[in-house]
């Protein structure tokens, strides 16, 4: 059936496969982020390539109004209804060194990446348990699993999104809304250029995380590692005692 | 906004002496704009698609190389006209998910699609139907650059014409094609009709390329650059046409526009460099035109035109020392003298590899630097085997300049600032649109420097 998604962040790397692979699925879209000029371009793109209806839709993470204000923003771009689904798929990502000399950088990294995630979700979770049916797709990220001295801000603000989307899911359960929280290894993105290197066998191409995520939204899954194998390796990490992890440099 | 600089070697696809580079990826419009603003962090520029000029064309080491992957939207596709609009980081492989399902096919192509718009743009690429449809860039038919001082500049055949046809084959020196329009060829299906001929000599072959000039749309031929005495140029010619809905069977007279996916298989790692030499060429090349006899098939498009696009990292075959592609154009008057001198060298030094092909080629167009005229290009792989492989590129290129013959860009690796000069008589009608447009020289490549294209420091 064509339902409509909302996709905050639209224009990551992320976003934009799992944008391409709804459109491919015949779904509406409804492409919200920072830069009107990139989100029309998308909206372009996605309506050229599928034949499904794309609408841009301004939003800035760091804008309170914008916050506050985009359910009803949604709406009104999707003929006044509720979209069935939203993907949150923004984040930021300083190198650790900038955001511990700049206190604004680490300020922003909390700030964007859960304190406006947290209240989006909730607005629309709220807004989904009413109707009784939506889908909340959240992306937060391996790094939340355990502080590491070399990320530990991303990291935190990660952790913080990861346990607000699954006591979202434990929450909404009953309401018949499907919280997704998703957790990505390394992806080849903009976000990533010059951090990871693509080639790496570790390195996942967006393409294959978004077939993941359309594959959690199909199958209701709670929580989904992607690449597979990052929930082995994190489930490593996690484990390590205390004294032996303090001694890597990870 | 991501405008992160980033080292790496690069090279061209032929792997032939990568370099360091910094290298970034901007995400958006505005971050490749403000790249190209600023003077102050790049100097210099040069835009890179997917690297598959075999040269280094696409590498600049004393500058930024940006790629363009990020920035690949479709902007508009007019189902009735053909008319798509999109921006150059679209490659062609994209363009034909989007436009084949509607009847619409590109209206040439290379032989293979893993390049970007802006690439096939740059280079002025060219397919088995240049004699009938001539270049990539005929079918061009607007562009919109950026400059090198930061502007926005809209041109066409019609609105600054010196700057279309300068940036057609102008190897990026012009600026950044940021988006294009290009007309679109309407297809009866994905499937070709696709006429083998077995020719036993080069009289043979360059006889049936004659003959069948307006017969068949498609030409291409694989040729033996080994073969020596009255085997010298045998060759195996694919001559193609559009097949229509109806010569289909069964199933796919329904759904003429599909193709059935097939798995692509990769060449995992590096050949060793002894596993390509005189003997196993010999044999594969026996082998190869012993298994194909005269017949007709029909085939999709991705077997016709893109052979070698369903084996990934197929250049991994020449070694890690990489290979050089050389591709020879000889004009129609006296082309066949000149093959049959560069077949003989290439016999005598017996490098070639097996990859080796002839094609016709048709009538020049306006564009400056654009490669072909009225002729017959060979072109094959010659793997980097140092000194003896530059000797025998020395004496090709002697051949080629004494028959007015010339180089492609897009493909050289060797060519010298003298050879260069004698082969493109319209350089200073380029130089002129290049120093209106960028008089500082920022857009650059490596190989602009060492043909003597643009100053070499």
């Amino acid at each position: 059936m064509r339902q409509t998604y909302l996709i905050l962040g639209a224009t990551s790397g992320i976003a934009k496969a799992i944008a391409r692979a709804l459109a491919r699925h015949g779904h509406d879209l409804i492409l919200a982020g920072r830069s009107a000029e990139e989100v029309a371009l998308s909206a372009a793109d996605l309506e050229a390539r599928f034949q499904i209806r794309a609408r841009p839709l301004e939003f800035d993470a760091t804008r309170a109004d914008h916050v506050l204000g985009v359910l009803a923003a949604a709406m009104e771009c999707n003929d006044g209804d509720l979209p069935e689904g939203v993907v949150l798929a923004y984040g930021v990502m300083f190198p650790q060194s900038e955001s511990e000399a700049n206190l604004e950088c680490l300020a922003q990294t909390i700030e964007v990446n859960f304190g406006s995630a947290a209240r989006v979700l909730q607005a629309f979770g709220s807004a989904f348990a009413q109707r009784g049916s939506g889908v909340i797709v959240g992306i937060s990220s391996v790094a939340g699993d355990r502080g590491r001295g070399s990320n530990y801000h991303y990291g935190a603000s990660k952790a913080a999104l990861t346990v607000f989307l699954d006591g979202m899911r434990h929450r909404l359960r009953a309401s018949g809304v499907h919280v997704c929280t998703v957790l990505p290894g390394f992806v080849a993105t903009p976000m990533t250029y010059g951090i990871v290197d693509p080639a790496s066998p570790l390195c996942a191409q967006p393409e294959q995380v978004a077939r993941d995520v359309l594959k959690a939204i199909d199958r209701k899954r709670g929580r989904v590692y992607t690449i597979w194998w990052w929930r082995w390796i994190m489930t490593v990490i996690r484990h390590l005692p205390e004294a032996v992890f303090l001694r890597t440099n990870l | 906004m991501n405008t992160t600089v980033n080292k790496s070697q690069l090279s061209g696809w032929g792997g032939y002496r990568p370099i360091e580079c910094r290298v970034a990826a901007p995400a958006s419009r505005s971050a490749l704009r403000q790249m190209v603003a600023d003077r102050q962090s790049h100097p210099r520029l040069l835009m890179r698609g997917l690297g598959r000029s075999y040269g280094d064309s696409a590498v600049e080491p004393t500058g930024t190389v940006l790629l363009q992957n990020n920035l690949n939207r479709v902007r508009s596709f007019d189902h009735a006209t053909g008319l798509l609009r999109c921006e150059a980081g679209v490659t062609l492989e994209d363009i034909i998910h989007v436009v084949l399902p509607h009847g619409w096919f590109l209206p040439t192509t290379p032989g293979t699609k893993f390049v970007t718009l802006g690439g096939a743009i740059a280079a002025d690429v060219h397919g088995k139907n240049h004699h009938v449809d001539g270049t990539f860039g005929r079918w061009v038919q607007r562009l919109n650059l950026l400059l090198a001082d930061g502007s926005e500049c809209e041109c066409s055949p019609l609105e600054h014409p010196e700057l279309f046809w300068a940036t057609i084959g102008g190897m990026g020196l012009t600026g950044v094609i940021v988006e294009a329009e290009l007309q679109l060829r309407r297809c009866p299906s994905a499937y070709y009709h696709v006429s083998y001929r077995r020719c036993r000599n080069l009289d043979a072959t360059l006889e049936v390329l004659a003959e069948t000039d307006n017969s068949f749309t498609y030409s291409v031929g694989w040729i033996d650059c080994l073969g020596r005495g009255d085997r010298l140029g045998r060759s195996i010619l694919m001559l193609g046409n559009d097949a229509q809905a109806g010569d289909l069977s069964g199933e796919l007279r329904d759904h003429p526009f599909h193709v059935p996916p097939t798995r692509r298989k990769r060449v995992p790692l590096y050949f060793p460099n002894f596993a390509l030499n005189r003997l196993s060429v010999s044999a594969f090349n026996y082998l190869y035109y012993a298994v194909h006899p005269d017949r007709e098939v029909v085939v999709d498009y991705d077997s016709y035109f893109y052979p070698l696009d369903g084996i990934h990292d197929w250049n991994r075959i020449y070694g890690r020392r990489g290979f050089v592609q050389y591709q020879a154009l000889f004009p129609q008057a006296t082309a066949e003298r000149g093959l049959r001198r560069a077949l003989e060298t290439l016999a005598a030094f017996g490098l070639a590899s097996f990859l080796a092909v002839i094609k016709r080629s048709g009538p020049a167009n306006p564009a400056p630097l654009s490669y072909l005229f009225d002729g017959y290009t060979l072109a094959l792989d010659i793997p980097n085997v140092g000194p003896r492989m530059l000797e025998m590129a020395r004496q090709l290129d002697d051949i080629l300049l004494a028959e007015g013959g010339r180089l492609y860009l897009a493909k050289d690796s060797l060519m010298s600032p003298d050879t260069f000069r004698a082969m493109y008589p319209r350089l200073g009608q380029f130089l002129s649109v290049k120093r209106s447009v960028d008089p500082d020289n920022r857009f650059t490549s490596a190989q602009a420097r060492r043909v003597g294209l643009l100053p070499s420091s």
